[in-house]
């Protein structure tokens, strides 16, 4: 494909889900820095993969991209121990924003980052989306009781990591 | 914490409304990403590559390379010919000149990205009446220094990096193929063959003009098979003397391109004979001599390549699963490859740290990976059979995507991984899935690593615990069998003997030297009498507090440089990927009396 056709395709797609994007990285990094890492991430995978976004398919590819991104953006942050090195802690952050935070989200957004791609995409509908399982099972492809299902595991190995993570801090 | 309590966050989570900044910050970012925007392979270099230092180094390193070799030389129509009979002659009437010949060994570009290139340069004196002295670097680095002295009829090779030196009788027929070699001879040939004459050019300010050939004769009298072969030479027009020889080919069987420029002449130089005295520095070693008696006295059992089974073949012809489809942790299985040159080994190595360090850990994704994998394979419900098959396809992929130079590779690694140590946990004493679990750990972990933009080095611990620890359990069970009565066997040798590196490098020498002990005793039963020199040394340092390393396998294509460092800083035991692990065989195999080296 020309170069000038994808950078068409690429503003097209980018205007396209640049709402979706935004929310959902927002709601899975919870800070400004770690966000706009996310993002840029996500972009670039646009950017890498926009033959796969210029067919039916895009809404699922825009999925796993944003997943993908999020997490290399929170992999980036935590450290081969699997804890968040201080000196990549933003420093900028505004006192009263870190004090009303609840930290339990941030673990909880930290997990999610790590989930199994189906999971990760089936937690971010369901909850962060906020969708009927109808509407997840149509997106993930498969039945209402497999929606559920995937959802249902997704939980268990939140709670599992949860577990695990709490025992370690 | 309970699933309602989870839920409950996450509902909170998802209701939460998306600040005004984050939105100017969304929009800021994307707009600053489609100005950066450039044709992609440059944005595959910008996202890849310019992080790291190094490979920035290595691609200005080609770039100059391209300018010495092409950009530099300026054509023009307008200038005088040489009388290119008087080009053999005069050169003929020389008797003493110096020349500069840079050797480059390239791989070509690899199925997984990169490619390997050597570079050596060597200075060479060559008098009619003394002999040749050449000063050989590579890399950069001073590697030997060697006077052919044509009175004396003696070649000296004094190697600084090893602080050793080598005297030896010169054959007259040494003496003919030095001269043979030498650019005069060269030129002469270059000659005599049916030439084709270049437009005149300007080389570093001098007026020439060149002649190319395409006949290997030029390269010497009886050249060997090529595939392909260019020769040029640009003499000055004023002098009627060489200023530049180039020479391109690609030998017989080979894929590997070496290209060697001759250049910065200096015709008609004054020696003196105290130029070609070899001053030998006093602390220098002489270079250990090749004994046969240590080998040839005792009846190995490893004697022939036949009779030495293979380290890794057990599981050899196993059908491999098809998992091609199989993508793990979403990252994507279209990485764009990297056509970039690697310049020696320190490049190679330093370019696989950039990426290693970008990986996250093996134990910190295990979790994550094991349940990729139960969903994808089912592995809780795979036999030991086919989990060791699974895992041999997961080692291969990782290979296959790039191994160590790669992003994307790792996940296939680490899963390998985990299938060998679910099938070690199903049948613990089966040595030979130890033996694939280590090769699995290797595959992904260095001993080694160079410290971000430094030439400091970080020691991987994954290899004095837990590779340590599967050695010493095969260790003890070798033991344990062999006094039951189990002949011992060339496997048994590269357990051990990868024991006692890891020992040694961890400086427990205490523990090492027990099982260099063990290996010394059981050198004649066990049938690795040819390996005793190598672990006689390690024994000594050992003894003296100090580490030892030596290689049990070599390659035995002779094409393997310079990519052959991908695979190295692990164990003696390491076979690689599948096309690296048919050109591997012991070193005692390789050549019956080896030249070991250690350090």
């Amino acid at each position: 494909m020309k170069y000038a056709k994808r950078l068409e395709i690429f503003e097209h797609i980018r205007a396209e889900y640049a709402g979706f994007l935004t929310s959902v990285l927002w709601k899975l990094t919870g800070d400004k820095e770690l966000f706009a890492e996310a993002m840029q991430y996500a972009l670039l995978g646009m950017w890498q993969h926009i033959e796969k976004l210029n067919g039916k398919k895009a809404g699922a590819y825009i999925y796993r991209i944003a997943l993908t991104a999020n997490s290399k953006a929170w992999r980036n942050r935590i450290g081969k121990d699997g804890q968040i090195s201080q000196t990549q802690v933003s420093v900028d952050k505004d006192p009263r924003e870190k004090a009303d935070k609840s930290e339990l989200e941030d673990i909880v957004r930290r997990v999610i980052a790590q989930l199994p791609a189906k999971q990760g995409r089936a937690i971010v509908m369901r909850y962060l989306e906020q969708r009927d399982y109808k509407n997840v099972a149509e997106k993930l492809n498969c039945s209402e009781a497999g929606a559920r299902s995937n959802v249902s595991k997704a939980l268990a190995t939140l709670k599992g990591k949860l577990a695990n993570l709490t025992e370690r801090e | 914490m309970n699933n309602e309590n989870i839920e409950e966050i996450l509902k909170k989570l998802g209701g939460e409304d998306v600040p005004a900044d984050v939105h100017k910050i969304a929009e800021e970012t994307a707009e600053n990403f489609s100005k950066a925007l450039t044709p992609s392979r440059q944005h595959i270099l910008w996202e890849n590559i310019m992080k790291a230092r190094i490979t920035k180094l290595a691609a200005a390193a080609v770039i100059v390379i391209a300018v010495i070799l092409g950009l530099n030389i300026i054509g023009g129509p307008d200038m005088a010919s040489v009388a290119w009979a008087n080009v053999a002659e005069r050169v003929e009437e020389i008797q003493n000149y110096v020349y500069r010949m840079r050797q480059t060994e390239t791989s070509g570009l690899k199925e997984q990205g990169f490619e390997f290139v050597t570079e050596t340069e060597i200075i060479t004196y060559n008098s009619s009446q003394y002999g040749n002295k050449t000063e050989t670097y590579r890399n950069g680095e001073l590697i030997t220094r060697s006077f052919s002295l044509r009175q004396e009829k003696e070649f000296v090779g004094i190697c600084p990096p090893a602080k050793e030196f080598d005297r030896r009788p010169l054959s007259e027929a040494e003496i003919l193929e030095m001269d043979q070699m030498s650019p005069r001879k060269m030129v002469s040939r270059f000659m005599s063959a049916d030439y084709k004459t270049l437009r005149a050019e300007t080389i570093n300010g001098i007026k020439v003009q060149g002649v190319e050939v395409g006949a290997p004769e030029v390269l010497r009298e009886n050249p060997p098979p090529l595939e392909s072969f260019v020769g040029r030479l640009w003499v000055d027009v004023e002098t009627e003397l060489p200023v530049w020889l180039e020479l391109e080919f690609v030998p017989k069987g080979l894929t590997t391109t070496t290209k060697i420029v001759v250049d910065k002449f200096i015709w008609d130089v004054k020696f003196d004979v105290s130029d070609f005295v070899p001053n030998i520095p006093v602390d220098y070693t002489p270079e250990p001599k090749r004994s046969s008696a240590t080998v040839q006295q005792k009846q190995p059992a490893v004697e022939k390549e036949g009779s030495v089974e293979a380290y890794l073949s057990k599981f050899e012809n196993r059908n491999l699963p098809d998992i091609k489809d199989l993508r793990l942790l979403g990252l994507e299985d279209d990485e764009p490859k990297m056509d970039i040159a690697l310049v020696g080994h320190i490049e190679i190595w330093k370019t696989q740290d950039n990426f290693i360090r970008n990986w996250p850990g093996y134990s910190e994704m295990r979790a994550q990976l094991y349940e990729e994998l139960l969903e994808e394979l089912d592995i809780d419900n795979l036999s030991v059979e086919e989990l060791v098959a699974t895992g041999l396809a997961l080692r291969e992929k990782f290979w296959q995507k790039g191994g160590c130079l790669s992003k994307v590779s790792y996940p296939f690694g680490y899963a390998a991984r985990i299938l060998f140590e679910m099938a070690h946990d199903k049948d613990p004493e089966n040595m030979d899935i130890i033996d694939e679990l280590v090769e699995s750990i290797l595959s992904v972990e260095l001993v080694w690593q160079y410290v971000e933009d430094s030439e400091g080095k970080i020691k991987n611990t994954c290899y004095r615990e837990v590779l340590t620890k599967l050695r010493l359990a095969q260790f003890k069970q070798i033991k344990r069998e062999t006094e039951q009565g189990r002949a011992l066997t060339w496997k048994d040798f590269v357990r051990v003997n990868d024991l006692t590196i890891l020992l040694g490098g961890a400086k427990d020498y205490e523990s090492a030297l027990e099982v260099v002990d063990w290996l010394i005793l059981k050198a004649d039963r066990g049938g690795w009498v040819a390996y005793l020199n190598p672990i006689k040394r390690m024994q000594k340092r050992y003894s003296a507090g100090e580490k030892f390393y030596y290689n049990i396998y070599v390659n035995k294509k002779i094409d393997v440089f310079p990519e052959e460092y991908r695979y190295a800083r692990r164990l003696p035991s390491f076979q690689g990927p599948v096309w690296e692990k048919r050109g591997v065989i012991p070193a005692h195999i390789n050549d019956p009396n080896p030249v070991w080296t250690g350090d």
